[in-house]
C-alpha cells in the first residue's frame, strides 16, 4: 500500500502545500471544482482523521470534501491520480466507460450518461418484441468497436475540444422572449401557503398578532392561501452537424432562458447526451463572450435523438416531474431504432405537464414530419412546431394546454 | 479495543457496522468517520432505492444516539420544519386571563397599566412553555448529539433550502419572539436527494458529499446474508443476480436494495431454499411494482431462467 505521506509521491514538501496546489489544480478543470480555503482546511482537517498511510482512505476523505456534484464525483479519482501518483495513472475514462471501479477497491462503478451506450443494457440486447420492443442498433454494434473513431469522423469538431460560443446578437430581446414564456405558463395551484388577504385557510399567528393590539379580539383576521405554481422548463437542444445553422439561436434562447430562471435544466446531445446547465449557469455573468467548451459527443456529431431522449429519462428523470414542460429542439433526423425513442417520449409524457418539440424543419417547404421520426413522435407530442426569433419563442405557451 | 476508540477509525467503523449487520463499503465508512469528525453536514445523493435513508439510521444505531427525520416535501416551510406556537393555547390563556383581569379590576383600568399588561402577556403567551418544537428545533436542543435526517431535500422548495443555510453552517437558529438557540450539543446532520432538481452550491459547499449507487453484485449478496444470517450462500447470490439484471433493464421502477431484501425475506416466508422461475413469477410483485414492467419481463423468462437455474 502506497504511503500517502511520502514525498517522492508529491510535488511539494508538506501536506498541506500538495493540497493547495491539488485544489489549484481542481479548479482548473471542466468540472469547475468550487474550492475555497474552507474546502482546503477541511480536507487537511479530513486527513487527520483518517488513516494517511492509506491511499484509498486518504483519497475517499479528499473525494467527500471536495466533490459537490455527481460531476465532480466521477472524474476525481483520475485526477487525485493524475496529480499525486501520475507513475499509477489509469487510462482516461472513454465515453464508451459504462462502469468504472476507482481504486480498485470494489467501489461501486456509476453510469456514465451516454447515449451512445445501449441504454437498457441487457435488455435491449434481443429485440424484444414487448412492450418497449426496443432492439439494439448497427449504430451501437457500432459504438462498441470503433464507434470514437466514427465519431471523430462524423464530428464538425473532429475531437473533445470544440467551443460553442452563445451568440450576444439579440440577446436583450431573447432574454425578453424569454420572460415572457415563463410568464405566459399557468400551472396550477402549489401545495405550500402564503399570506394573503382571502384564503381557505386561517393565519392563526397573525391573527393571535393583530389580535394583541385588540384586547385579544380577533377583529382583524389573516388568511392564508396557495401561490400558484412556478414552472420549470428542460430544455432538451439537438447538437448535431444537421441542426447547423438553428442550433446557435436555440442554445441563445436556452441560455436566455437559465438567465431568467433558476428552474430551467439545458441538455445537449448528439450521439451523447450532456447536461450543460452548470456550465450555462457559469457564463451568467457575461464577462468575455460566453461560450461551452468541452462539450465532445454532445455537440456537432450524429444524431441519436431516441437514445439521448433514453438517457435523459433514464439518468435524470428526477428533473421530470408534473410541473416540468419540457422543450425538445431537434430535426429529428434520428440513426436510431423509433422503439428507443416512442419508450421515452412515453415516459418523459406521462411524468412532464407538457412535451413540446420545435422542429427547424418545419419552415422547409415540403417537409413531411411523417418520412422520419417525428412519425413516431408526434402522438407523444403537446406542440409541434418551429421557432426562431424572440417572437416566436416567447409565444411557445400559447395554446399549450397543461396536462398538470 | 472499545467502541469509541473504534470510532476513530475507518476500519473501526466498518467493523461495528458489520457487527451490527449492515454492510459499509470504504466511502461510506469514510463518510461516516467524516461526520463524526468534522461535524459536517452529509449529502447523500444517488438514485431511488440504494439506502441513502439507511445510512442516518445507521449512524444513529452506531453512535446509540436519537434519530431525528425531516421529511421534505413540496410547500415544507420553517413553521413546519423549525418551531410553531400552539395558538389554541395561546388564545385559551389570552381568553382565560382577559376574564380574570375583568373581574378583578371591575371596570376599566387606567390606560398606563393595560400597555403594561399587554407587553407582560405577549411575553407570557410567547414563551417557552407556548412553543411547539419540530424536528429541526428539536434537533438542536438535545442533551446528546443525535443524528439529523432531512430526507429529500430535493423536494422542498429553494426558499426552504436557502434557510437551511443558518442551520447548517452555525447550527444555531433564530427566533424572534424568544432569541437565537444555539445548539448546545451539535447534530449530525445527513441530508438526502434523489436530484429531482439541483441543490444550490451554497448548500452544498456546507456539506460533505456522497454519491451513493446500487451495491456490487458482491455487496449485495453480502447485504443480504448480513441481514438474513441463515440464508444460503448460493441463494443470497441469486438474488442478487437477478435484481442486477433486473436493474439493467428499461423499467419505470428499477428495484432497489429494500426489494432485494424484501424478497429475500419472502423467500425465507415461504420456506424456499432455493430458486426457479416458477418461484420467481410467483413472488414477483415484491420487486416489481408497475403493471409494463411486469409486462416487458415476459420477454425476458429465459434469461430470467438461466439466472436462477
Amino acid at each position: 500500500m502506497s504511503q500517502f505521506t511520502g514525498q517522492t509521491l508529491f510535488p511539494h514538501k508538506n501536506l498541506s502545500e500538495n493540497l493547495i496546489a491539488f485544489s489549484n489544480h481542481l479548479r482548473r478543470t471542466s468540472q469547475k471544482f468550487n474550492l475555497g480555503p474552507q474546502e482546503v482546511q477541511d480536507g487537511l482537517r479530513a486527513l487527520e482523521a483518517v488513516n494517511l498511510a492509506s491511499v484509498q482512505e486518504a483519497r475517499q476523505a479528499l473525494k467527500l470534501v471536495m466533490c459537490s456534484c455527481p460531476e465532480q464525483e466521477q472524474v476525481f479519482d483520475d485526477l487525485f491520480f493524475q496529480f499525486f501518483l501520475p507513475s499509477k495513472r489509469r487510462s482516461p475514462p472513454t465515453a464508451n466507460a459504462k462502469k468504472r471501479v476507482p481504486g480498485g477497491e470494489g467501489e461501486d462503478g456509476e453510469k456514465t450518461h451516454s447515449a451512445g451506450e445501449n441504454p437498457a443494457g441487457a435488455g435491449l440486447e434481443a429485440n424484444l418484441g414487448g412492450p418497449s420492443g426496443i432492439s439494439k442498433t448497427s449504430a451501437d454494434a457500432l459504438e462498441v468497436s470503433g464507434a470514437p473513431t466514427l465519431k471523430a469522423m462524423l464530428s464538425r469538431t473532429g475531437s473533445d475540444s470544440g467551443v460553442v460560443e452563445i451568440v450576444q446578437e439579440d440577446l436583450g430581446a431573447m432574454l425578453q422572449a424569454a420572460s415572457r414564456l415563463i410568464e405566459t405558463v399557468r400551472l396550477g395551484k402549489s401545495r405550500r401557503w402564503y399570506s394573503a388577504a382571502k384564503g381557505p385557510r386561517f393565519h392563526f399567528r397573525r391573527t393571535l398578532r393583530r389580535g394583541l393590539q385588540t384586547g385579544g379580539e380577533f377583529v382583524h383576521t389573516a388568511w392564508l392561501a396557495h401561490p400558484r405554481r412556478q414552472p420549470r422548463f428542460v430544455f432538451v437542444l439537438d447538437g448535431s452537424r444537421s441542426m447547423e445553422g438553428y442550433a446557435d439561436k436555440l442554445l441563445q434562447f436556452a441560455f436566455a432562458l437559465r438567465m431568467r430562471s433558476a428552474r430551467v435544466e439545458v441538455f445537449t446531445f448528439s450521439t451523447e447526451l450532456r447536461r450543460i446547465t452548470r456550465e450555462l449557469e457559469a457564463c451568467k455573468n457575461l464577462a468575455g463572450r460566453p461560450k461551452l467548451s468541452g462539450l465532445g459527443q454532445a455537440w456537432g456529431g450524429g444524431t441519436r435523438v431516441g437514445e439521448s431522449l433514453y438517457a435523459l429519462e433514464h439518468s435524470y428523470g428526477g428533473l421530470v416531474r408534473g410541473d416540468t414542460v419540457i422543450i425538445v429542439a431537434s430535426d429529428g433526423l434520428d440513426t436510431g431504432e423509433p422503439q428507443v425513442l416512442e419508450h421515452a417520449l412515453r415516459q418523459l409524457r406521462l411524468k412532464s405537464a407538457a412535451l413540446v418539440w420545435l422542429n427547424p424543419l418545419l419552415e422547409v417547404n415540403g417537409y413531411d414530419p411523417r418520412a422520419n421520426c417525428m412519425k413516431t413522435a408526434l402522438p407523444y407530442l403537446d406542440k409541434f412546431c418551429s421557432a426562431r426569433t424572440p417572437e416566436d419563442f416567447a409565444g411557445l405557451a400559447e395554446g399549450l394546454r397543461l396536462r398538470k | 479495543m472499545s467502541q469509541s476508540a473504534q470510532l476513530d477509525s475507518v476500519e473501526g467503523i466498518q467493523a461495528i457496522l458489520r457487527e451490527q449487520g449492515y454492510i459499509a463499503d470504504l466511502p461510506m465508512a469514510t463518510a461516516l468517520r467524516l461526520v463524526m469528525a468534522l461535524q459536517k453536514p452529509l449529502l447523500v445523493e444517488g438514485p431511488a432505492g440504494v439506502g441513502k435513508t439507511q445510512i442516518a439510521k445507521t449512524l444513529a444505531d452506531v453512535l446509540d444516539t436519537k434519530l431525528i427525520r425531516l421529511q421534505c416535501y413540496e410547500g415544507l416551510d420553517a413553521a413546519t420544519a423549525l418551531y410553531e406556537w400552539n395558538y389554541p393555547k395561546q388564545m385559551l390563556h389570552i381568553r382565560l386571563t382577559e376574564g380574570m383581569r375583568t373581574a378583578h379590576s371591575g371596570h376599566a383600568a387606567n390606560l398606563e397599566n393595560v400597555g403594561e399588561s399587554v407587553k407582560e402577556r405577549e411575553a407570557e403567551i410567547f414563551s417557552e412553555p407556548y412553543l411547539l418544537r419540530r424536528p429541526l428545533l428539536e434537533a438542536i436542543s438535545q442533551d446528546q448529539s443525535p443524528v439529523l435526517l432531512i430526507d429529500e431535500i430535493d423536494r422542498a422548495d429553494e426558499e426552504f433550502e436557502a434557510f437551511l443555510l443558518e442551520l447548517l453552517a452555525e447550527f444555531q437558529v433564530t427566533i424572534p419572539e424568544l432569541g437565537t438557540v444555539k445548539a448546545t450539543h451539535r447534530p449530525y446532520v445527513i441530508l438526502t436527494s434523489n436530484r429531482s432538481r439541483e441543490l444550490s452550491d451554497a448548500l452544498r459547499r456546507r456539506c460533505l458529499y456522497l454519491w451513493q449507487n446500487y451495491p456490487s453484485l458482491e455487496k449485495e449478496a453480502e447485504i443480504i446474508r448480513a441481514r438474513l444470517p441463515g440464508m444460503d450462500e448460493r441463494l443470497a447470490q441469486k438474488i442478487a443476480a437477478v435484481m442486477h439484471y433486473l436493474r439493467e433493464l428499461p423499467l419505470n421502477k428499477a428495484p432497489g436494495v429494500a426489494e432485494s431484501l424484501d424478497w429475500a425475506q419472502a423467500l425465507v416466508s415461504l420456506h424456499r431454499e432455493a430458486l426457479d422461475l416458477g418461484v420467481l413469477e410467483a413472488t414477483l410483485g415484491v420487486i416489481l411494482k408497475d403493471r409494463e414492467d411486469l409486462a416487458l419481463i415476459e420477454s425476458h423468462k429465459n434469461r430470467l431462467a438461466e439466472l436462477v437455474a
